[in-house]
């Protein structure tokens, strides 16, 4: 038990210093420093894609969906006043983003169906043969995806930030801005809804 | 503890995410529960399941390329990036320009409008001017109206100066001229002298005149009926 809280102590002496570091890089981001704002990218950029990754399903989308982000962190640095660590104001934007940019491209798929259905006979697969663990891979990654398009957005968002290394309940509750119960309680919620919905696929 | 009470809990026993005193008390409720242990053990297994969906990985010249569109836009570099998302969130314009990188050189917009307006200290009265187009208008209107009235009084003090001259000049003549009709002068009373000015069939113009000349009075009288 003491070690275990040992471990915890250091783990939190670790993120307070990446925590320093990351405040020095925003004010210097401020004054327009280019290489502060490379080093942020470089810090951050890994855990922004699993999370976008894990919301849009899509590598050129979560990409897309990163650039946006950090975007949308230089038109807004002026702004942060480092009321929370840079890395949850971060996550927050990239989980908004992805949010937003995952019902920008429903919309978007909804409205050129039509279309592309009306002009393009329906594919019938990959012309290739595939490997079978591969393929069972890809059929459960599918599933994946299609079971967390039908969990609500709330559920999943604290679902995806939570799959995050490092990431506990009450860091999940500082980016979303809800209290850690709610957060549970979401968590759980997406996990059930997750287990009906993958029911045929693992049993 | 009922399962109700442990329903709320039990994602966060999954994770090791609960207090010693909650956990302990949720670990009591599971022995004497099955179907508690069984959600648990589903939690678990999805959280698992969820863990298991790897990303792929992201080759380094994407990340390059974000990164040189990231630097283009702190630098103002060409055209700003038109965003898809706009996440509400505080410290984030909801509906954010695509403008204003942070510490751009050339400022593309905000400068021009900045140097365009006035300092404000160098036009004390240009609230009254502002949105008119020719700022002269007041400064050419209000001279006229505020110079007239002074022009027509100077007009009528100097032609009243005049007369009031005219006329002391003329009552000087008058009274250097009195000497002269001295002669006509008809009685004396006391100091006051009365001296006939004119006269004609009717009437009889009497000036009454002290010894300083001062011009006392002037009578006119019927003539013929001197008292």
């Amino acid at each position: 038990m003491s070690e275990a809280s040992g471990q915890d102590g250091l783990a939190d002496e670790a993120a307070a210093q990446e925590a320093e570091r990351d405040a020095v890089l925003v004010e210097r981001l401020k004054e327009g420093d280019a290489k502060a704002l490379d080093q942020l990218y470089r810090r951050h950029r890994g855990a922004a894609y699993g999370i976008a990754f894990r919301l849009v399903g899509s590598r050129e989308d979560a990409l897309d969906v990163v650039q946006e982000s950090f975007i949308h962190v230089m038109r807004g640095i002026q702004a942060f006043r480092g009321q929370s660590s840079f890395r949850t104001w971060l996550y927050r934007i990239v989980t908004h983003a992805g949010l937003d940019y995952r019902r920008w491209r429903s919309h978007r798929r909804a409205e050129s169906l039509d279309a592309e259905t009306a002009l393009e006979p329906a594919a019938d697969g990959p012309s290739h043969p595939t490997p079978p663990e591969e393929a069972s891979e890809r059929d459960l990654r599918r599933a994946i995806d299609e079971a967390l398009a039908n969990i609500s957005e709330k559920n999943r968002a604290a679902l995806v930030l939570y799959a995050l290394e490092g990431m506990s309940y009450k860091e999940v509750a500082e980016v979303l801005g809800i209290s850690v119960g709610t957060v549970m309680s979401r968590i759980f919620n997406a996990r059930m809804r997750l287990r009906e919905l993958l029911a045929t696929e693992i049993g | 503890m009922d399962c109700d009470e442990a329903k709320t809990m039990l994602a966060g026993y999954a994770d090791g995410e609960l207090s010693s005193l909650e956990n302990d008390a949720l670990a009591a409720h599971m022995e004497q529960c099955g179907r508690c242990r069984q959600i648990v053990h589903d939690q678990q297994r999805m959280q698992h399941v969820f863990d298991s969906y790897q990303v792929p990985p992201v080759e380094e010249k994407d990340w390059s390329d974000i990164g040189n569109v990231l630097k283009a836009e702190l630098e103002g570099k060409g055209e700003p990036v038109e965003l898809k998302t706009r996440p509400r969130i505080d410290g984030l314009d909801p509906t954010p320009e695509p403008v204003a990188p942070v510490a751009s050189e050339e400022a593309p917009r905000p400068v021009p409008i900045v140097r365009q307006v006035p300092a404000p200290t160098a036009r004390p009265q240009a609230a009254p001017a502002a949105g008119r187009p020719p700022a002269v208008v007041p400064i050419k209107v209000r001279p006229r109206t505020a110079r007239q009235p002074l022009r027509w009084m100077a007009h009528v003090a100097g032609a009243a100066a005049a007369c009031l001259v005219m006329t002391l000049g003329l009552a000087a003549l008058w009274t250097q001229a009195a000497p002269p009709l001295a002669p006509n002068t008809l009685a004396r009373q006391g100091d006051v002298a009365i001296i006939e000015l004119a006269t004609d069939a009717d009437y009889s113009v009497l000036l009454y005149a002290g010894d300083a000349d001062d011009v006392v009075g002037i009578w006119v009288e019927p003539d013929g009926s001197n008292g």
